[in-house]
């Protein structure tokens, strides 16, 4: 695009076209001259013609009279003579207007007149008053007057045929002239034709280009406009002649104004600058002297809302000519400050968080090996060096170096894991085998995860040593298997318990039954005391075998959970006890209870071991009263409850009127075969709260006691409504 | 099966168990019972089939049935029976020490008519062979239910 090119272009076809224009208006100008003298000259020489044919009529009859006169010897002139004179004179007169300014015609016209002058006075000189001539004297005059008359009308023939040539001579002239200048004007008007038609296209192409270059000035100031608000910044410029000072829109945003908010000027914007900084930056501005000269001068502003924003203002100077500007660029560089300083922030996050990294990989064993695909920049961490046995950065990465590390049996494994495939979209754990410089051999655990943001490919792959895991992983394996093998142990040793070792002891305890009945008043008192002591030993014996099959039955009994009422498991256990209720002749109190999800013959159970204690170890002397209600759970009681609410839990308890029980015992009672009281004061085989505190941990629920000795004792159990 | 005691003087029943100790005491309690009764005893469950299937024995009144005994055992005997169109609609009561909850169960569904729980007093033998002598089979067989069917004395 260079437009001084294009004016020149433009200039050249003008002068041209005008040179053009001016030679054919001076061309046609000429020959119209030329053409219109020789017209004006075939006028005259027409004119004159018809004049001298005029003249030469009256010449002939002047002769005419003449000879009249001579004929009829008059001595005098007829008054005809004279009437013809004044015409002649006066066509004389008319052909003189014609010859005006032609030398020639002018000398004929002269010559004319000297003849006519001639001829007239010959004539009149026989105008005489005193009588008549002689007859020789008329014939002489006439003949002399016919010889002037003859000289005048051969002059008149000649210059009339003088006329006449000039006539054709000038026709033909202008006929040269018309033929000459069609001749010119046709190839000059081709000549023009070609350069309007070469100049018409050179510039319709420059048009265009302007075209263009317009249309894109146009969408440059568009993007400029927007690249101004984008990276905040205003632009303006201050003429120094018309001393007006113009923003572009954003200079008013950035000033937090609407564009064209205010009429701009030096005096309201110095305003803006913050005190401080006026000086400088009036300093730098007047500083600019001469052409081209820039200043840079960062400067607080306070804009319309009353914010402090830091600017960055960049001033040349331009000294043109006719103009004189001071262009100035504003950048807003509030953000980028706040921008920097959050970047140095995170950058100091990046590199404790690197540390951490650091120190984390090598606390918990863990190497990274990552892959840059645009890079192609393959990076050991530095404790992967370690895993593999070596210090970190002792050798040059390489997939070739590491493949050797691993186990040959595992290659193709780890093949997969450190294989690049971005669609991949499942990151199993892989296990495998390196073979570490000592030559121990590790189990690594790996996972891979790819990094894609945009501009950026990271394959990422974690290897951490589970050697010792492994190990461990083993070893609960073989615990499990040995637990295993104990559990199926326990069954057929709770089959034993049931069967086995249930039968002899029931055929004692018949046995004693039948002897005691026949012996019974042969035997002395002694001998009964001891049948008595065999008897309840076997029935002890019998009893904790019972409760213990009860106590393994609870801890391997399969969860099948029932929604049930509580009120109904309740009902059930005191029909199993009902007997002991009426021997002891106890009441029982009981509140509403609600529905719950449990595992209902454990919960009975429960029910059944609870009210059997509170009548065993109830007050010979009282009434046993007991109490089985709902109750609300305390805050306190909810924190051994983490994930559940307090309508999410049930809370029950039976609380009796019995013996009571130390407080600092509370926990003891619940232990398997921690008993309280001896086995003649109240039998028992201290199992029972045991099973108690086994069925809430099945519902996983927990039960406390309390007790005071002498008042009574209050056993609470709270468990959820649900449980998962 | 029809069972009176008046109009029959005498009450045959088959005790099918393998313990010497038991089948003493079975005995025993049956003969101070104050019925008349004849006692058969066989010692494991082939010898019952055996027994039952003999065209020329007298099939018994009541059947005690030990779930456990060598060669066959009570639960496959149960099962014979209760598939045998000559013998089952015999009366069978299952004696065992066992007092779990799936014998309990897996007998009940075979069709036994009661469970008796070896008691451990001489006494309470007794009574519960009393209880069981003394039945009238069929009115248990026509309210035969889970609850009732174990023998609580």
């Amino acid at each position: 695009m260079n437009l001084t090119r294009s004016r020149n272009l433009y200039t050249r076809s003008f002068v041209f076209s005008m040179f053009l224009l001016l030679a054919l208006i001076v061309l046609g100008l000429s020959q119209f001259n030329s053409y219109k003298k020789g017209q004006q000259e075939m006028i005259i020489s027409e004119k004159i013609t018809q004049e001298l044919l005029t003249f030469l009529g009256e010449v002939v009859e002047v002769g005419k009279i003449y000879n009249r006169h001579i004929a009829a010897e008059d001595s005098l002139l007829s008054t005809d003579y004279f009437e013809v004179k004044i015409r002649i004179d006066s066509t004389l007169e008319e052909i003189a207007s014609l010859v005006n300014q032609n030398e020639e015609k002018e000398n004929r016209l002269v010559t004319l007149s000297t003849l006519t002058q001639i001829y007239l006075s010959e004539i009149e000189s026989s105008n005489n008053p005193n009588g008549a001539l002689d007859i020789d004297n008329r014939f002489q005059r006439l003949r002399e007057s016919s010889e002037d008359r003859m000289a005048l009308l051969v002059f008149i023939a000649d210059w009339n045929q003088n006329e006449n040539l000039h006539l054709d001579e000038n026709l033909m002239l202008a006929d040269d002239a018309i033929t000459s200048y069609v001749l010119w004007l046709l190839p000059l008007l081709m000549i023009s034709l070609i350069v309007s038609v070469i100049f018409y296209r050179t510039i319709l192409v420059e048009f265009n280009t302007c075209d263009d270059a317009y249309n894109q000035i146009g969408i440059n100031k568009e993007i400029f406009e927007q690249a101004e608000q984008i990276s905040g910044l205003g632009h303006g410029y201050y003429n120094l002649k018309t001393k007006k000072l113009k923003f572009s829109d954003n200079q008013y945003r950035i000033l937090g104004y609407q564009p064209h908010e205010f009429q701009p000027s030096p005096k309201n914007y110095i305003k803006m600058v913050d005190p401080q900084d006026r000086k400088t930056f009036l300093h730098k501005l007047r500083n600019l002297r001469s052409q081209g000269e820039t200043a840079e001068v960062n400067y607080v502003i306070h804009t319309k809302e009353g914010d402090q924003r830091c600017f960055k203002l960049l001033a040349k100077l331009r000294d043109k000519k006719d103009d004189k500007f001071v262009v100035f660029v504003n950048k807003d560089l509030t953000n980028d400050i706040e921008a920097k300083k959050n970047l140095d922030l995170l950058n100091n996050n990046l590199s404790v968080q690197n540390n951490f990294l650091h120190y984390a990989e090598s606390v918990a064993g863990i190497g990274s090996y990552s892959f840059d695909f645009y890079k192609k920049k393959l990076a050991f961490s530095d404790n992967l060096f370690r895993l593999l046995g070596y210090e970190p950065g002792s050798f040059v990465p390489s997939k070739k170096r590491f493949m050797e590390f691993v186990h040959p049996d595992d290659r193709e494994k780890v093949e997969q894991v450190i294989n690049m495939d971005f669609n991949e979209k499942d990151h199993s754990t892989t296990i495998f085998r390196i073979i570490s410089k000592d030559g121990d051999i590790k189990h690594i655990s790996t996972n891979k995860k790819y990094l894609k943001e945009p501009g950026i490919k990271i394959l990422v792959a974690v290897f951490k040593d589970v050697t010792a895991e492994r190990l461990i992983n083993i070893q609960l394996a073989e615990q499990n298997q040995e637990l295993h093998r104990s559990n199926i142990e326990l069954a057929s040793f709770n089959h034993i318990a049931s069967h086995d070792l249930q039968e002899p002891l029931r055929k004692i305890q018949t046995i004693i039954s039948r002897l005691r009945k026949m012996e019974e008043l042969r035997l002395s008192e002694k001998g009964m005391d001891y049948f008595s002591r065999i008897q309840r030993a076997a029935n002890n014996m019998q009893k904790l075998i019972l409760d213990l099959l009860t106590y393994s039955r609870i801890s391997n009994a399969d969860m099948v959970m029932e929604t049930i009422s509580l009120e109904t498991i309740l009902q059930s256990a005191l029909d199993e006890v009902a007997g002991e209720i009426k021997e002891k002749s106890a009441e029982v109190q009981r509140g509403q209870l609600p529905i719950v999800n449990v595992i209902p013959y454990q919960i009975q159970q429960l029910f059944v071991n609870l009210l059997t204690n509170s009548l065993k170890y109830s007050k010979p002397e009282n009434q046993p009263v007991i109490k089985i209600r709902q109750e609300s759970v305390l805050p306190k009681e909810l924190l051994e409850f983490p994930d559940l609410e307090i309508d999410g839990l049930v809370k029950i308890s039976v609380e009796d009127n019995g013996i009571g029980f130390d407080q600092a015992y509370a926990e003891n009672i619940f232990v398997l075969f921690k008993r309280l009281h001896g086995k003649s004061e109240y039998p028992g085989t201290g199992i029972g709260l045991g099973i108690c505190k086994k069925i809430m941990v099945n519902h996983k629920g927990i039960i406390y006691a309390n007790g005071k000795p002498g008042i009574g004792t209050k056993i609470t159990f709270i468990f959820p409504k649900n449980v998962i | 099966m029809k069972l009176n005691i008046k109009d029959q003087k005498t009450i045959r029943i088959l005790l099918a168990d393998d313990d010497e100790d038991d089948k003493l005491f079975f005995k025993d309690a049956i003969e101070e019972l104050p019925i008349k009764t004849s006692v058969t005893l066989v010692n494991d469950g082939e010898k019952l089939m055996n027994y039952l299937l003999d065209a020329k024995v007298i099939l018994p009144h009541v059947i005690f049935l030990d779930l456990n005994m060598p060669v066959k055992s009570g639960m496959e005997c149960l099962t014979e029976i209760r598939n045998n169109d000559k013998l089952k609609d015999l009366s069978i009561a299952i004696y065992s020490t066992s007092l779990s909850s799936s014998d309990i169960e897996e007998t009940f569904i075979r069709g036994a008519n009661i469970y008796i729980n070896k008691p451990n007093d001489f006494d309470a033998l007794k009574t519960v062979l009393n209880k069981v002598i003394c039945t009238n089979w069929q009115y248990l067989n026509s309210s035969l239910n889970k609850e009732t069917f174990l023998l609580s004395i």
